[in-house]
C-alpha cells in the first residue's frame, strides 16, 4: 500500500490512515464549532426537524452495528460453540468503540452535553430514550469488561486478568440482555409518533423490527470485520466461521423480512407501497437492498458457500439497515425538508473515521487473535 | 388521516393477540399502562385549570400575543409559527376560493396525558397537580425527544444558542388569576376556568347554534387522551392545523413495550443462563469422550 513518511515521527503512515486522520480532525473541528457557536450556525436542525443526522445515523446506525459483540459473546460463551472464538475478540472490540463513538455524537448532539449524567437522578421510567440511555451507558461498562482481557495480557496484570474472568460468564449474559433492551427500545423512542410517521414505517411492531434488524446486521458486521482483519493481518480465510455467520444472518433476515410483510399485510398497508411518492420507493429499496437481494444470494447453495459472495451479502445488509435507519429518523417523519449541512456530515464521518483508525491500531497492536477470551472456566 | 387511525387501531389489536400468545405479557402491560394514565393526577380533572379558545368569535386582534409576550418578557419578533421566543400565536386560514375563514391560536394545549413529560428522560417536563405542563430547565439535558414526541409541535428551541433550553406556554401556572392572554381577550373568545365549566361552556354554545360549529364538538375533549385547551371551531379542526388524533392518550402506546422491560430483563437473562448451563454439560461430555 502507498505510504508517507513523517520526518517527525520516522514512520511510515499509509495513505489511507492519513485520510482517514485527516477526516477525523474535520470532525472534532467541526464538533468544537458545535460546542462553542450555537446549533443554526453548525447544522440544519430546526423545529419540525429537532433530530437529524446524528441521532438518524450516528445513533440509530451506531448502535446496531456494534451489535455483533454480543452476539458472538452469547455464541461462544453462553452457547459454547468454540468456533467462532478466533473472532470474538475484534468484535467486541469494535462494538465497544461503536458505543463510544454513539456516546461522543450523543454529547454533540446534546443541547446540554454537561448534563447527560441527569439521567441517573431524574429517572423517568416513562421515557424509552431513558431507558436506551441507562442501557447504552451500562452496557459501554460491559463491554469494557469483556474486552479488556487482551489489553490486561499486554499489560501484563495477571491479578485484575483472574478476577474479570471471574466474573465473565454474569458479565456476557448480562451483556445480552442488555443489548436486547436497548436494541429493541431504539424502535421504541418511535412508537409514540403515530400520527406524524408515515404508516408504512408506524408499526405497534418498531422495537422488534429494530431488534431483528440489529441481529442481522451484527453478522453482517461481523463479516465485515474478519473480512477486514483478515486483510490487515494476512493468514487463512475460516470458511466454516465466514459459512456460519451466513447462516444465522440468513435466518435473521427471513425472520425479518416475514415480519415485516406479515405486518404490511395484516394492516391493510400492502397498497401503499405502489403508491408511488418518494416515500414508498424509499421504502421497496429499504428492503430490496438489504433484505431480499441477501436473502436472494444465501439461498444460492454454490453462493453461500463463498467467503466472497458472503461478504457482499453482508455488505448489503449493512447498507440496508442504514436505509431502514435513515428512512425512519428522516424520511418517515413529518417535518420540514432537511438535509444534514456539513458540519453534520463531518462530525459524523469523523467519528466513523476515527472508529476505523483505532481498530486498525488495535488490530496491529492488540493480542486479538491468539489466546483466550474471557472464559469463566 | 381517518384511514390511518382505523389501520393503526387494527394493528393494535394484532398485537393484543400476538401478546395473548405469548403467556399474557399484554394483558400486563395493558394494565400496568392504564394505572399509569390514571395516576399523576392531582385534582379531578374537572377541577383543573383549562383554556377554552372559540375561533368563531377571534377577531385577530392579537392582544393574547401580546400580553403573553409582556408577562414573559420576550421580544417582538415577526414569525409564522410559535418559536422560542413566541409561546403563542394566532394565525389566520382561508379556504382557496375564499368562503371560509377562521383564526386559530396556537399554543401548547396542556395534554391531559402529555407525551413531552412521558417522553423525557429526566422528568424536565410534567404535568402540575392543577393542569399546567411545566418545565424545569435546571434538568433539561437537550435531547429534544419532547419535540419529537410532541403531537402538536409545541416544545420550542432556540437554536442561535450553543447551549439551548426548551421554551413553550406554561400556562401562567405562577400567575394567581391565570392565564396573561384570557384575561386581557376582549371577545371572550378565550376564556379561563375550570376544565369542566368550560367543557360545560362549550357544549352549550353548541346546543345554542346547532350547526354553527363543525361537527357539533369540542376539540380536546378526547383527542389523544384529552388536552386541558379546549377549541370550538367553525371550520374543520384539520383546516386551521389541529391534528386529527383517537381518543387514546400518546404515551400509552410507548407503555406496552416499557412495561416488558422487566420480562425481558429477567426472561433473557434466565433463559441465557439455562443455555449456559445446557451446553457447557454437553461441552464437556464431548470433550470427555474425545
Ligand atoms: S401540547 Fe405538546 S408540549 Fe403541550 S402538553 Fe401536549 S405534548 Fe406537551
Ligand atoms: S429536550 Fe429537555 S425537556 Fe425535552 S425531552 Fe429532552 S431533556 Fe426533556
Ligand atoms: S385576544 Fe382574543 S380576540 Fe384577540 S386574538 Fe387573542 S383570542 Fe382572538
Amino acid at each position: 500500500m502507498a505510504s508517507i513518511t513523517f520526518p517527525i515521527i520516522k514512520k511510515k503512515v499509509s495513505i489511507g490512515a492519513v485520510i482517514l486522520m485527516a477526516l477525523a480532525a474535520l470532525g472534532v473541528f467541526a464538533a468544537f464549532f458545535r460546542w462553542i457557536d450555537g446549533f443554526s450556525q453548525v447544522s440544519n436542525l430546526s423545529d419540525s426537524r429537532p433530530w437529524g443526522l446524528w441521532i438518524s445515523f450516528d445513533l440509530l446506525v451506531g448502535v446496531p452495528i456494534s451489535a455483533g459483540a454480543f452476539i458472538l459473546a452469547a455464541t461462544v460463551h453462553i452457547f459454547h460453540i468454540e468456533k467462532y472464538k478466533p473472532i470474538l475478540r475484534p468484535a467486541l472490540l469494535t462494538g465497544f468503540l461503536g458505543y463510544l463513538l454513539v456516546i461522543i455524537a450523543l454529547l454533540v448532539d446534546l443541547g446540554q452535553p454537561q448534563r447527560i449524567w441527569h439521567m441517573l437522578i431524574y429517572r423517568n421510567l416513562h421515557s424509552p430514550l431513558f431507558e436506551v440511555g441507562m442501557c447504552v451507558m451500562t452496557y459501554t461498562a460491559v463491554l469494557f469488561l469483556e474486552f479488556s482481557p487482551p489489553v490486561l495480557e499486554k499489560l501484563g496484570w495477571t491479578g485484575l486478568l483472574q478476577a474479570v474472568k471471574k466474573i465473565s460468564i454474569p458479565v456476557v449474559i448480562l451483556g445480552v440482555t442488555l443489548s436486547t433492551m436497548h436494541q429493541s427500545s431504539l424502535g421504541s423512542l418511535f412508537l409514540i409518533v403515530p400520527f406524524k410517521m408515515h404508516p408504512l414505517w408506524y408499526t405497534p411492531l418498531l422495537p422488534l423490527l429494530f431488534l431483528v434488524s440489529a441481529i442481522a446486521v451484527g453478522f453482517g458486521m461481523v463479516i465485515f470485520e474478519c473480512t477486514l482483519s483478515h486483510q490487515v493481518m494476512g493468514g487463512e480465510v475460516r470458511k466454516d466461521i465466514f459459512q456460519g455467520l451466513a447462516k444465522g444472518m440468513l435466518a435473521t433476515l427471513s425472520v425479518l423480512l416475514a415480519v415485516k410483510l406479515g405486518d404490511l399485510i395484516y394492516a391493510g398497508e400492502l397498497g401503499l407501497l405502489l403508491d408511488g411518492s418518494l416515500q414508498s420507493k424509499l421504502f421497496i429499496l429499504e428492503n430490496l437492498v438489504g433484505i431480499i437481494l441477501p436473502i436472494a444470494i444465501l439461498l444460492v447453495p454454490k453462493l453461500r458457500r463463498s467467503v466472497r459472495w458472503i461478504f457482499r451479502a453482508g455488505m448489503l445488509t449493512l447498507i440496508g439497515l442504514i436505509l431502514y435507519r435513515l428512512n425512519i429518523g428522516l424520511v418517515s417523519m413529518a417535518g420540514a425538508p432537511y438535509l444534514p449541512s456539513w458540519m453534520e456530515l463531518s462530525v459524523t464521518v469523523g467519528l466513523f473515521s476515527a472508529g476505523i483508525l483505532v481498530f486498525g491500531l488495535a488490530l496491529k497492536h492488540l493480542p486479538l487473535e491468539e489466546g483466550e477470551c474471557a472464559h469463566g472456566d | 388521516m381517518n384511514k390511518t387511525n382505523t389501520s393503526n387501531l387494527s394493528r393494535r389489536d394484532f398485537l393484543k393477540v400476538t401478546g395473548a400468545g405469548l403467556g399474557g405479557l399484554m394483558v400486563a402491560a395493558s394494565a400496568a399502562g392504564q394505572a399509569h394514565a390514571a395516576s399523576g393526577e392531582g385534582l379531578p380533572l374537572p377541577e383543573q385549570w383549562a383554556l377554552l379558545y372559540d375561533a368563531t368569535k377571534c377577531s385577530g386582534c392579537r392582544e393574547c400575543e401580546k400580553a403573553c409576550k409582556r408577562y414573559n418578557n420576550l421580544p417582538e419578533e415577526d414569525v409564522e409559527d410559535l418559536s422560542g421566543n413566541t409561546f403563542t400565536l394566532i394565525k389566520l386560514y382561508q379556504s382557496e376560493d375564499g368562503s371560509e375563514k377562521s383564526f386559530r391560536k396556537y399554543q401548547c394545549m396542556h395534554c391531559v396525558d402529555p407525551a413531552c413529560a412521558a417522553s423525557c428522560p429526566v422528568s424536565a417536563l410534567h404535568k402540575l397537580e392543577n393542569g399546567p405542563v411545566v418545565y424545569d430547565s435546571y434538568k433539561c439535558i437537550g435531547c429534544r425527544y419532547c419535540m419529537q414526541a410532541c403531537a402538536f409541535g409545541v416544545p420550542r428551541y432556540d437554536w442561535s444558542l450553543a447551549y439551548p433550553f426548551i421554551r413553550k406556554c406554561e400556562m401562567c401556572y405562577h400567575r394567581e388569576t391565570g392565564p396573561a392572554c384570557a384575561e386581557i381577550c376582549p371577545k371572550q373568545a378565550l376564556i379561563f376556568g375550570k376544565r369542566g365549566d368550560l367543557l360545560e361552556i362549550a357544549k352549550l354554545r353548541i346546543a345554542v347554534n346547532p350547526g354553527k360549529y363543525y361537527e357539533d364538538r369540542v376539540y380536546g375533549e378526547f383527542e389523544g387522551g384529552g388536552t386541558s385547551v379546549l377549541i370550538l371551531s367553525g371550520v374543520p379542526f384539520e383546516a386551521i392545523g389541529l391534528p386529527a388524533l383517537d381518543h387514546q392518550p400518546l404515551p400509552d402506546r410507548t407503555q406496552w413495550a416499557l412495561n416488558i422491560v422487566p420480562v425481558i430483563f429477567f426472561g433473557v437473562g434466565g433463559v441465557m443462563h439455562a443455555i449456559y448451563e445446557a451446553t457447557r454439560r454437553k461441552a464437556r461430555k464431548q470433550a470427555e469422550e474425545a
